[in-house]
């Protein structure tokens, strides 16, 4: 995604109801928002139509927009409420149980164990991130995949910026200690 | 990549600031099967929003169809016996873990939403809790209940007694000898704010996070703390009447931003708001109701004053 700067002046001109402007942020921010939405609904078309929602909700309050808030963070929040209003609306659901549920992992062939390279250290990363607790979880994402300072993430999680180190904080300190324990079955393997 | 920030960083040292820099470079999503987000072509998305908009002459009247319409001797009597001693061991193990529970347990009083609760004191100490506050305090340790800990909004009446008076917030220190005050600190708002306003006497507020900051607060004014701001504001004058609208059901707002005013309706009138409008939730409001009535009423009065318009369905009442 484009510079929190670009964000801004796109900000203001879409004030000014600057189509060019609208079209950029449009293509920019599109693909991360439709991967974010697809976290929480697994659907194509229903992501599709909540960011038909989202980017058309935002050229309607245009004249409300504000230059010192984070666009970038009112759009993951627009993205975010939508997915989760419909999901509610189908069921009832807990807000912690929005979070993509975990898939059972497929078994390790003993040539991939064998195999203790990088690619193996990223599928096993990506396990424990998604075993992590929900808002350690939200949290690291927002930061790693989508990019968000901790601000921007605060207004996405609607939590306090402190909070948000908290979180990413915790989310490390576990998947360190994963990674630890990962290292140490790896070397008693290379013994055996 | 975008690094971890600084102040993540500083959290590990050595080993294991290299560890978290592998762990952050090493992180990959993972790629759902069936759910290819990569199929979706963002220019036929935008030809469809711009359709939408010109047609909907730029002011959203348009709605889109959803795509996804979719026995007894000697033995016995020793068993007995050793029952008896097991029962009786039980029953001192769970004596004294009573004892510990009511020892340590801290005590709380709360004021259940849709509600108000007055507490006193033989101490001469007077408390009123807004809907959906809470205090608590230990029975054992410190001073009581003249050691509280508040969370959300409520007003104190302390006598002058010579004993220290203590109210503690999330970022908060409030300390009393005679006065009467009032502190609001919702744990639900993003900031963690304490507002303390006095109406006579005199306390000192300090930061509970850099305690260092404190500041002497006269009758009839009024500052704040939060998470990022640790050093308390200069004390401002206030009009107490407004401050303590909420003490005879009234409300109470300057400047104060609309999912904030939802969020006191609710717990007021223990019911569900959802404004529906990212934008519409952060505006600033400010609103002085000293008799509301119904909530219906307020909600019509806001909509006048912010152009908004409101729904309500089983209960639960959206604005957009």
């Amino acid at each position: 995604m484009a510079k929190a700067t670009d964000y801004q002046q796109w900000a203001r001109k879409i004030r000014a109801s600057d189509e060019k402007a609208f079209h950029d942020l449009f293509m920019d921010s599109y693909q991360p928002l439709m991967r974010y939405a697809m976290n929480f609904v697994k659907d194509t078309d229903v992501a599709k139509d909540i960011l038909q929602e989202v980017y058309a909700h935002l050229w309607d309050i245009r004249d409300r927009l504000d230059e010192k808030k984070s666009l970038k963070a009112l759009l993951y929040r627009m993205v975010k409420n939508r997915s989760i209003n419909l999901i509610r609306s189908r069921r009832p659901v807990r807000l912690d149980d929005v979070a993509p549920s975990e898939q059972p992992s497929e078994e390790m062939s003993p040539e991939s164990i064998r195999l203790d390279s990088d690619g193996l250290l990223e599928k096993r990363l990506s396990q424990w991130i998604e075993a992590l607790p929900p808002r350690q979880r939200e949290a690291f994402e927002l930061s790693r995949f989508e990019g968000l300072d901790h601000h921007e993430i605060a207004e996405v999680m609607e939590c306090a910026p402190r909070t948000v180190n908290n979180h990413i904080v915790s989310a490390l300190n576990t998947l360190r200690g994963q990674l630890n324990q990962w290292k140490s079955q790896g070397e008693n393997r290379n013994k055996e | 990549m975008k690094r971890p920030d600084h102040d993540i960083m500083k959290h590990f040292s050595g080993k294991e600031g290299d560890e978290v820099r592998l762990i952050w470079e090493k992180a990959r999503r993972r790629e759902q099967p069936g759910h290819d987000a990569t199929g979706v072509n963002p220019e036929e998305e935008w030809a469809l929003l711009r359709k939408r908009l010109q047609l909907a002459g730029r002011t959203g009247g348009l709605k889109m169809r959803p795509r996804h319409l979719r026995s007894r001797s000697s033995a016995a009597k020793a068993t007995a016996a050793k029952t008896y001693a097991f029962i009786t061991a039980l029953a001192a193990v769970l004596l004294g873990g009573f004892i510990m529970w009511y020892l340590f347990m801290p005590v709380s009083m709360e004021a259940p939403r849709g509600e108000y609760a007055v507490f006193h004191w033989d101490d001469g100490i007077r408390v009123e809790l807004n809907s959906g506050s809470r205090i608590t305090w230990n029975r054992t340790f410190g001073n009581g209940h003249r050691d509280l800990r508040l969370h959300g909004e409520a007003y104190f009446e302390v006598q002058p007694s010579g004993k220290p008076f203590v109210v503690e917030t999330q970022t908060a220190r409030v300390e009393v000898l005679g006065t009467r005050f009032n502190v609001r600190s919702w744990s639900d708002d993003p900031d963690g704010r304490t507002t303390l306003t006095l109406v006579d006497g005199q306390v000192r507020l300090a930061s509970l996070l850099e305690p260092e900051f404190h500041t002497l607060v006269q009758p009839g004014h009024t500052t704040q703390v939060d998470y990022h701001n640790t050093k308390p504001l200069d004390p401002q004058p206030v009009n107490t009447d407004q401050a303590l609208a909420w003490r005879n059901q009234g409300f109470y707002f300057s400047g104060i931003s609309m999912s904030e005013v939802a969020a006191e309706l609710e717990r007021r009138y223990d019911s569900e708001i959802i404004i529906q409008d990212e934008i519409l939730g952060d505006r600033p409001l400010t609103i002085y109701l000293p008799r509301p009535g119904e909530l219906e009423n307020i909600i019509e009065t806001i909509c006048f004053v912010t152009n908004c318009r409101y729904e309500e369905d089983q209960g639960t009442i959206y604005l957009y």
